[in-house]
């Protein structure tokens, strides 16, 4: 029977948690000298913004980039050929509907059985409702199937809205700390737009301006968004009793990577995804996994997301903004993901047909 | 059923029988008392109430009808088994067919009960053609019919432990919030000490959000006998109420005896139980016997069944799976299980009928629990018999040669503590991440408290009031991996218990640990139970650190010292002993286990205290 000495007992740390002591605490100390007494304003470039809720400090910065979604056109073809997007048809069917020449949506408003559908799809499509589309299509087809992410191309630059949130933890009674936001600027460029609280009655006015950010852009785009980022935007903006409307379309990348990288999960019958392109499926579809593996970009000294409570605690207690630019740089880093991720899922499913 | 008397003097004529009954004591019975509530229920509630074989009111059914028609909040404190479940419902149910919005939530101490609960209020919904959806919500409730029920349900039954994690969700139940009249706490004696005191703030957090949705529920308590009814209801909710205690319905003669085991010097104690229960489940009376610890109800039931291996007979207690209790329960209910050996799992509300013969081994702790169990006696107005084993130990032999204390029913008060500070301050820190703290909420006795949160910078200023900002979740809630937390090696105060068990808590204890790289580890324990600790040296560590450490531990003992009562927790001195343990960690750890008589009472106290030491 093993018996433990108590004055010789060391308490564990879970090596995968919040990064190696050391190196963090070094870390640290480092920013806190390098911050010392220099303002916000000169260790985030930005300026305080003001709105009908308060202020809160606002950096933007310009990169070059552009998204790839899609050709509105093909897109459009694209979809008015799928038969199967009309509910009751299916491979056996389709394939006799082609044989007897209904090919298109078009084609099937003349068929007895099929045509109520088939209109109500096209007039979306001529509409321009996407996200009315997204349902259908996810709903017939998958959430996650390639011609979801496809119905982008429906849209312009304009419309998209890349976002990703910092907070203090995982619970909605928490606070957010930064927004980052991606907009897609003229001649190829992305302009992040990234909101900071300095202190938290800032929440408030970073809320507002984020609600109104996703209120004005039909699409939003953003990495686990779904099962995070939405529902806290949600219960923080319930928490301070102001409304959030919700977003158009809302393309969560992190199940589409899945889907398009990710590991064969269970008995799945399903070929590899990679398996046709030499890469092997991904274990992990972090954004970190899908930016190292697919991308093919990595970042040098990147702040662990469950660091960012820590360092943010930091900047409270002692007012240093050091211990706020790698939060600001882990989050412009993650936005700046959120694009090319995209651009990249758009383009591996446009060459596998 | 065969005559208590016969039984009783066969009793005499046993073999191991030398005069330990030390006296007999008759209970008188009473007749039932009626009443017809004016003006009458509706239509569909009366025939309702006569479909389910209830010919006539009791008049404390029909008195809280009264008080709630007039609004005021009630708390019942008649029998087990004297329709207040019925009572309670009859309110409930008149305003669920006036109105088609109105809701009700009903809080139970205890899973278990819930179940039983669900059933009756379906049996309702049915019988009135109602569409409610009564719905369980608690943590059992699979996540996928959540959504749904927060949507649609309109009677929903939870706990307490389940109440505090959803409230910061309140937005997602705005519909029930803001239409919920009715708010029912059962078992509310429960709800007493430092548990009462985190269910009293729990309860005031409750009514703010509702205030927020622009309601103000009318609340029910039921509880058993305490000396201080109204008091308790009172500081639980913080609003006024009746009490309404003359009880109406029948009862019959119940013979409590009280047995001395002492006076046979040759036979064991725990051997007289069994010789006890056999005795009486063979004369054929369905007997449930009350004893003090899980072990000994099955060593019993064993020893039982080894005798009387023609009778069906079984032990219960907390810790087996919910289809087993269900079905003992139902065996019981059904008259098929003949007897049963228990712990004081089954003095809580669950529907089991009323029984011939309860012995209670070992005085349970508090004329509340005698009471409780003894209450399970008797069927309707026939005769039924109570005998109490005295145990060897001072405080029974003291009531056996005493009977005047038991039967003058003195029955305690239970306290409720208000002005907490460590209490307050964990739930000013949860209140704080439901809705953002308003100046006004804040009174002078909570000052302090926001002070210290304030500078442990867990609670920021903002011009809409004060918000939380910790690192984890206030409640040290469901964020924190299982077996991944701490004693902070120093004495933390004790949970209070209702049956005031005397058991040692065998090793597993959790909740939410800040302490930071420097504290110490807590020293082994001695058998005796009180180990002084030294404070821990290293800074103070404040409320929502979210680093969690794991230590090892050993026996988590309740503090015997009653001014300095605490729960101690050391080192183990099996590393095998946990089961389960947050993978890529060895050696064992602190977790609550759910075989623990009270799991969780102790969960929602811990991760409350523990932040806030």
């Amino acid at each position: 029977m093993r018996t433990f000495d108590p004055d010789k007992y060391e308490p564990e740390v879970d090596p995968d948690f919040g990064g190696r002591p050391e190196t963090v605490a070094a870390f640290k100390e480092q920013l806190r000298r390098d911050s010392e007494g220099l303002p916000i304003g000169k260790v985030l470039p930005g300026k305080a913004i003001e709105n009908d809720f308060g202020s809160c400090h606002r950096m933007t910065t310009t990169v070059r980039g552009a998204l790839r979604r899609g050709d509105a056109e093909k897109t459009r073809q694209d979809l008015l050929g799928s038969v199967n997007l009309v509910r009751g048809i299916r491979d056996k069917t389709r394939a006799r509907l082609v044989e007897q020449g209904f090919k298109t949506l078009a084609d099937l408003e003349d068929h007895p059985r099929f045509c109520g559908d088939a209109k109500r799809i096209r007039e979306l499509l001529e509409a321009g409702s996407t996200e009315k589309l997204t349902e259908v299509v996810g709903a017939r087809l998958s959430k996650s199937h390639p011609k979801v992410l496809g119905l982008s191309g429906l849209h312009a630059d304009a419309d998209f809205l890349f976002l990703d949130l910092e907070t203090m933890g995982l619970f909605a009674g928490q606070p957010l700390v930064v927004a980052g936001i991606a907009r897609l600027g003229s001649d190829n460029t992305i302009v992040v737009d990234q909101y900071v609280v300095r202190d938290f009655p800032d929440e408030l006015a970073l809320l507002a301006e984020v609600n109104q950010q996703v209120a004005a852009h039909r699409v939003l785009v953003t990495y686990n968004g779904k099962s995070f980022d939405l529902p806290f935007l949600t219960g923080r903006s319930a928490y301070y009793g102001i409304k959030l409307k919700p977003p158009g379309v809302h393309f969560d990348l992190l199940h589409f990577c899945r889907r398009a990288w990710g590991r064969k999960r269970g008995l799945s019958l399903r070929r590899a995804p990679c398996d046709s392109e030499g890469l092997s499926p991904l274990s992990s579809v972090s954004l970190h996994s899908i930016e190292q593996a697919i991308l093919g970009t990595s970042r040098e000294t990147d702040l662990p997301g469950e660091l960012v409570p820590e360092f943010y605690y930091e900047y409270l207690r002692t007012g240093n903004a050091g211990f706020l630019k790698p939060i600001v740089d882990h989050n412009r880093q993650d936005v700046i993901s959120l694009v090319n991720v995209f651009s990249s899922l758009v383009e591996h499913w446009a060459s596998r047909g | 059923m065969p005559d208590i008397l016969t039984a009783l003097d066969r009793l005499r004529q046993q073999r191991w029988y030398s005069g330990q009954i030390a006296g007999i004591e008759p209970l008188p019975s009473r007749a039932p008392t009626y009443a017809e509530p004016d003006p009458p229920l509706p239509k569909p509630l009366a025939s309702l109430v006569e479909q389910l074989g209830i010919p006539k009111l009791y008049s404390h059914q029909v008195e809280l009808l009264r008080h709630a028609r007039a609004r005021r909040n009630v708390i019942i404190t008649t029998a087990t088994a004297s329709g207040k479940t019925l009572a309670f419902n009859l309110p409930v149910f008149e305003t669920m067919l006036e109105s088609r919005s109105a809701t009700a939530l009903y809080l139970y101490p205890m899973k278990a009960v819930t179940q039983d609960q669900l059933k009756v209020l379906k049996r309702f919904e049915q019988g009135l053609e109602l569409e409610l959806h009564p719905a369980v919500y608690d943590g059992d409730t699979p996540a996928d019919k959540r959504p749904r029920i927060r949507q649609r349900s309109r009677l929903v039954l939870s706990n307490p432990y389940e109440l505090h994690q959803i409230l910061p969700y309140h937005y997602q139940w705005q519909q029930f919030y803001r239409n919920l009249r009715y708010c029912i706490v059962d078992e509310a004696h429960t709800y007493r000490g430092v548990f009462g005191s985190n269910v009293a703030q729990l309860i005031r957090r409750l009514r703010r959000i509702c205030a927020y949705h622009g309601s103000d529920p009318q609340f029910f308590l039921a509880s058993a006998s305490i000396a201080n009814p109204q008091e308790l209801a009172e500081k639980l909710t913080g609003k006024e109420f009746v009490h309404v205690g003359d009880d109406g319905a029948p009862r019959g003669r119940t013979y409590l005896v009280f047995w001395n085991p002492l006076a046979n010097a040759e036979s064991s104690i725990h051997v007289q139980t069994q010789q006890l229960v056999a005795h009486f489940a063979k004369s054929g009376f369905q007997t449930v016997c009350f004893v003090p610890s899980r072990r000994l109800a099955e060593l019993i039931s064993r020893w039982v069944k080894e005798h009387t291996p023609e009778l069906a007979v079984s032990p219960y207690r907390a810790g087996y799976v919910p289809e087993d209790r269900r079905s003992i329960e139902a065996g019981l209910s059904s008259g098929a299980l003949r007897g049963v050996v228990s712990t004081d799992a089954l003095e809580l509300g669950i529907d089991i009928g009323s029984l011939d013969c309860i012995v209670i081994a070992g005085f349970p702790g508090s004329f509340a629990s005698f009471w409780q169990q003894a209450g399970r006696a008797g069927r309707k107005l026939q005769d039924s018999l109570v005998v109490f084993i005295g145990y060897a130990d001072a405080l029974n032999q003291y009531l056996l040669r005493n009977p005047a204390l038991i039967l003058e029913r003195g029955f305690e008060a239970a306290v409720i503590d208000l002005a907490n500070p460590y209490i307050i301050k964990g739930h000013l820190a949860c209140a704080a991440s439901e809705l953002p703290l308003r100046k006004e909420e804040v009174d002078d006795a909570k000052q302090p408290a926001v002070k210290a949160l304030e500078d442990e910078l867990a609670l920021r200023r903002t011009p809409v009031g004060w918000i939380y900002a910790g690192r984890s979740r206030p409640d040290g809630g469901i964020a924190c991996p299982p077996g991944s937390i701490c004693p902070c090696g120093r004495r933390l105060p004790v949970l209070a218990h209702a049956t005031q068990d005397r058991r040692p808590l065998d090793g597993h204890v959790s909740g939410h640990c800040q302490h930071g790289p420097h504290s110490s580890v807590g020293r082994r324990l001695s058998d005796t139970g009180t180990v002084p600790y030294s404070p821990p040296a290293g800074p103070e560590v404040p409320v929502g650190s979210s680093q969690p450490r794991c230590f090892p531990v050993a026996h988590v003992w309740r503090g015997t010292d009653p001014h300095q009562p605490g729960i101690l927790a050391g080192l183990p001195a099996h590393p095998a002993r946990t089961g389960h343990h947050r993978p890529g960690l060895s050696g064992p750890h602190l977790r609550v286990g759910p075989h623990h008589p009270a799991g969780p009472v102790r969960r929602l106290f811990l991760q409350l205290h523990l932040h806030h030491q």
